[in-house]
């Protein structure tokens, strides 16, 4: 018997949710506590500056985390996350955070990058009725649904951290792991990491960083 | 995944892939000759992936062909002459095949054939969401249907191996959420393709004339038939699904079949319910006294049908309990009486129709639902999308500006309202802000075809443009054309020659320049000759035609206002290459150009790039009127987080340079700043890195 573990990755296109979506898919076939894996991504009608998601599902030993769920080994086949049923939430931009507040709910961890990507068209296009919601507002309405909500503008720290904002991404994984403790081998991660980024010691780096980072606080 | 690594061979090895790559690779596996595409979402990649095989294989071959009728008839040829084929196409495509769809099947087939169809029941990337397998109920031909990873590649190989069974083709029926979905796939052996190409000649069997015909339906529906009793295929592709060895208590049991079949699962153990679950693989033809028996084994009082669209299983267990069933004739189903007959299913819609007919012990999570649903309802609509526009420096941009301006000048001028005659393609994104200049999208061609009868309809103040792109024209637009010009009809179409078709992932195409080809290897097997769509338009013998490039907004301008006030049929071809592939082949050909000079990448010449004077004076007409998404505005003041209302807030006006693309556009960004303020620099990238560094 085994327990459905849910992770959904938030974002816009060209922020990496793609990317790492497939490298926590790539860990669920590799790491010895995940029996079986699926996923999928959510692009926009274009390439372009779209909301992005990314679903990946884990399916883990019930001694070893355990969810009372009871399913069987191919019974974890739908790459869709259930209402209310994410237990992690890397969100890499805000608005598309509180975009897919639909799985977010009391047994939810949300790691945000309070980074804003203002679309565009909110300034000067046919959005310019609507407002882009102050992250406080944000934050507020993501801890009324969420179990944990750990905000942080992700890509400050990267560039003081590491001279470029572009290893917010690791630092964020790294939180998540350290949250879930039970599900990410830190060892396995790293070698992961080392096997599918570029500039694989920085990532690994910015991994630890994130790792440590809520003891630390 | 490596484009390599999904035709290794490596049987038994478990990988992680998609479900577009387990269907390219059951096609590799199976040993299959000849397969044919026309690009649409959800199987554009299919294509992708088999014509990297094509260009690495000596046995394979592989074809963008022109549309999606001429790549169903290339693989009924393939298979006549003994080697498997597979035709890949949108849902949208078999209305397009559907003429030899419903003859060719009569014939049959020698060597096992597959139509491989993606549905789109979400509308996520279509104009309809037409329940494909409908078309069974008059071609008669089986329907296989996926309902994991692991089968997407498995039923390629047991669906030739049974349309070489029976001699007739299959049709393999998936949906956008299992294309696009990851999942582990156990690799399998592979097989190689027949070597040898002979047709034996067959006269009462290939031509379905008369009383030929009349003989070959009695056949093939005869052989469907057998299909349909045949009990080893019903047990090969359906599974009953019980949750432990002792019988169900509950006398409810569910039939499903695909991607449906996880939201079963899903819902049933959300609700704590252990039903006996009838999950198909085989769709059509029904195995009647199977059904009969699944009803009957678990002494069912009850069925509920859990299926996409159309209550096409649905109806069909209706009929086999109403018609043929003795002891089950009472049996109540039910499916679409309680979900929705449109959009796409998902594990909260299957909870609550199951929360009708089974004891919930948690009913909590039914209020749950509500509760969010209740939550979300006031909080999702208050959220700005965000809209998709054209890629940065996208050649479409500055003729949709020019077009604006033209059309509004002699509205104001002539009082004639310009009407926009839309088709498929990147080019339908002329809808958005702030260009606006569509009018209707039906399907492709129909741009044109559309705009052949309301032309000869309309009023003296009212005139009409039709648009199309290259591949559409090749697609289904050379008839609407050659229609409108046979009659003279008063009508101005723009074709868009971009040299790829851009919107399904920049295929290649019949008027790709062959220079441009992307090959992966020596072998390229796929197109010989390319053809100039400008050439092919000009031999048609249209009286005005007009040529031109796309980034100069003047000359766009000056050959509208001439073109549109002309009368009859007149044709202007945007010759220009789409940016976004344009700056990819750009960066690939430069690379290749460098690892052959073994040059360090890093000494690339200095580079254009434009920027914005501080001095700008924001009247807008860049950002929001031309709209290039690389142009770009910023807060003055740092602090985003505490002010709530962004309007009042100084914003400052900049070219973004990693999305602007210098060496495809002009910078026609210029052309449209009455003010000068947009200028052109020329950097070194040296100069760059080390401003970021010291930032
Ligand atoms: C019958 C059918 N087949 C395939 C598609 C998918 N599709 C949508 S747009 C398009 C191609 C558009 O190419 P082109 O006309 O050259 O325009 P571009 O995207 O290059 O601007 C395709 C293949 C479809 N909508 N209908
Ligand atoms: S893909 Fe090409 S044609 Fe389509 S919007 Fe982008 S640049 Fe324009
Ligand atoms: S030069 Fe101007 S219009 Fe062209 S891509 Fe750059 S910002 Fe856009």
């Amino acid at each position: 018997m085994a327990d459905i573990f849910n992770i959904l990755i938030t974002g816009v296109g060209g922020q990496g949710a793609v990317l790492l979506g497939n490298l926590l898919r790539t860990y669920g076939l590799t790491s010895p506590l995940i029996k079986n894996v699926v996923g999928t991504e959510t692009r926009g009608v274009s390439q372009r500056e779209g909301s992005v998601s990314a679903t990946t599902r884990y399916l883990i030993d019930s001694k070893i985390y355990s969810l009372d769920q009871k399913y069987e080994a191919d019974e974890l086949i739908s790459a869709l996350i259930p209402l209310n049923d994410a237990h992690l939430v890397l969100g890499l931009e805000p608005l598309e955070t509180i975009r897919n507040l639909k799985y977010i709910s009391e047994q939810t961890v949300v790691i945000l990058n309070t980074h804003q990507n203002f679309p565009r068209n909110v300034l000067f296009g046919s959005e310019q009725e609507k407002k882009y919601p102050s992250v406080a507002y944000i934050i507020d309405l993501l801890d009324q649904f969420a179990r944990r909500v750990i905000a942080m503008n992700f890509n400050t720290l990267s560039q003081t951290q590491f001279d470029n904002s572009i290893y917010a991404n690791s630092i964020i994984l790294g939180v998540g792991a350290q949250e879930f403790r039970n599900v990410f081998l830190k060892k396995e991660m790293g070698q992961i990491i080392r096997g599918n980024l570029k500039n694989a010691e920085t990532n690994i780096k910015a991994f630890e960083l994130g790792y440590k980072l809520i003891s630390n606080y | 995944m490596k484009l390599s690594q999904l035709f290794e061979d490596a049987a038994g090895k478990k990988v992680l892939m998609s479900g577009n790559e387990a269907f390219a690779r059951g096609i590799f596996e199976a040993g299959v000759r000849f397969a044919a595409n026309y690009p649409g979402t959800p199987l554009s990649e299919v294509g992708d992936y088999l014509k990297y095989l094509s260009d690495i294989s000596t046995t394979f071959t592989f074809d963008y062909a022109l549309n999606e009728k001429v790549a169903l008839e290339s693989c009924i040829g393939a298979s006549w002459a003994n080697s498997r084929s597979v035709a890949i196409f949108k849902h949208l495509g078999l209305n397009v095949a559907a003429d030899p769809l419903h003859t060719f099947p009569y014939s049959g087939v020698n060597a096992g054939m597959l139509i491989l169809c993606g549905g789109d029941p979400g509308i996520l990337s279509s104009t309809n969401a037409q329940d494909n397998r409908m078309y069974s109920l008059h071609t008669k031909t089986p329907i296989i249907e996926p309902s994991n990873i692991q089968e997407c590649k498995d039923f390629i190989k047991e669906g030739l191996r049974l349309s070489e069974l029976y001699k007739i083709p299959l049709y393999i029926h998936v949906t956008t959420r299992l294309c696009h979905s990851y999942g582990v796939v156990t690799l399998g052996e592979i097989q190689e393709p027949t070597q040898t190409g002979h047709f034996e000649k067959d006269p009462n069997r290939f031509v379905n004339t008369l009383g030929r015909a009349l003989n070959n339906q009695k056949k093939y529906f005869q052989i469907v038939s057998e299909v349909a009793k045949n009990r080893k295929i019903f047990h090969l592709l359906n599974k009953v699904k019980l949750w432990s060895k002792e019988k169900p208590r509950s006398n409810i049991g569910i039939i499903t079949s695909g991607i449906c079949y996880s939201y079963v699962l899903q819902a049933c153990h959300k609700l704590n319910i252990k039903p006996p679950i009838l999950k198909l693989g085989l769709i059509f033809p029904i195995n009647r006294e199977e059904i009969c028996h699944f009803a009957n084994e678990y002494e069912l009082n009850l069925l509920l049908v859990v299926e996409e669209l159309e209550p096409f299983i649905e109806t069909f267990s209706k009929r086999v309990f109403c018609n043929f069933c003795n002891a089950m004739r009472d049996l109540e189903i039910h499916g679409k009486d309680y979900l929705p007959n449109t959009g796409e299913l998902n594990t909260d819609l299957v909870i609550r129709f199951f929360a009708n007919f089974f004891e919930v012990d948690n009913k909590y999570l039914l209020e749950e639902f509500s509760k969010k649903e209740e939550a979300l309802k006031e909080i999702l609509p208050m959220l700005p999308i965000r809209q998709p526009t054209f890629c940065p420096g996208c050649q479409y941009r500055p003729v949709f500006y020019a077009l604006k301006k033209v059309t509004a000048k002699i509205y104001e001028e002539m009082g004639i309202q310009h009407i926009f005659s839309g088709d498929i393609g990147c080019y339908t994104l002329s809808e958005a802000y702030p260009y606006q200049l569509l009018d209707w999208v039906v399907c492709m061609g129909a741009g044109v075809g559309i705009a052949n009868g309301m032309a000869q309809i309309l009023n003296k103040n009212q005139k009409l443009i039709a648009y199309i792109g290259d591949s559409t024209f090749f697609h289904t637009g050379i008839q609407p054309l050659l229609n409108a010009l046979k009659n003279n009809i008063d009508l101005t179409v723009l074709i868009f020659n971009n040299y790829w078709t851009a919107m399904t992932g920049h295929q290649e195409l019949i008027a790709t320049p062959e220079q441009f080809l992307k090959k992966y290897g020596d072998q390229s097997s796929t197109q010989e000759k390319s053809i100039d769509l400008i050439n092919f338009v000009s031999n048609m013998g249209i009286e005005n035609l007009v040529v031109t490039d796309a980034y100069n907004i003047e000359k766009l301008e000056r050959i509208f206002y001439n073109t549109l006030q002309k009368k009859g049929l007149k044709v202007i071809i945007i010759n220009e290459e789409c940016a976004l592939e344009k700056k990819r082949r750009i960066r690939r050909e430069k690379k290749a150009e460098l690892s052959k000079t073994q040059q360090p990448s890093n000494k690339v010449k200095s580079e254009t790039y434009y920027t914005i004077s501080d001095s700008c004076s924001k009247c807008n007409e860049c950002i929001e009127f031309y709209g290039c998404p690389a142009i770009n505005a910023l807060y003055i003041d740092e602090n985003i987080e505490a002010n709530n209302d962004s309007r009042s807030r100084e914003l400052r006006y900049y070219i973004d340079e990693t999305m602007c693309v210098p060496e495809v556009c002009p910078g026609v960004c210029r052309q449209v700043c009455k003010n000068q303020m947009i200028h052109k620099t020329m950097i070194n990238p040296y100069l760059k890195d080390e401003k970021k560094n010291s930032k």
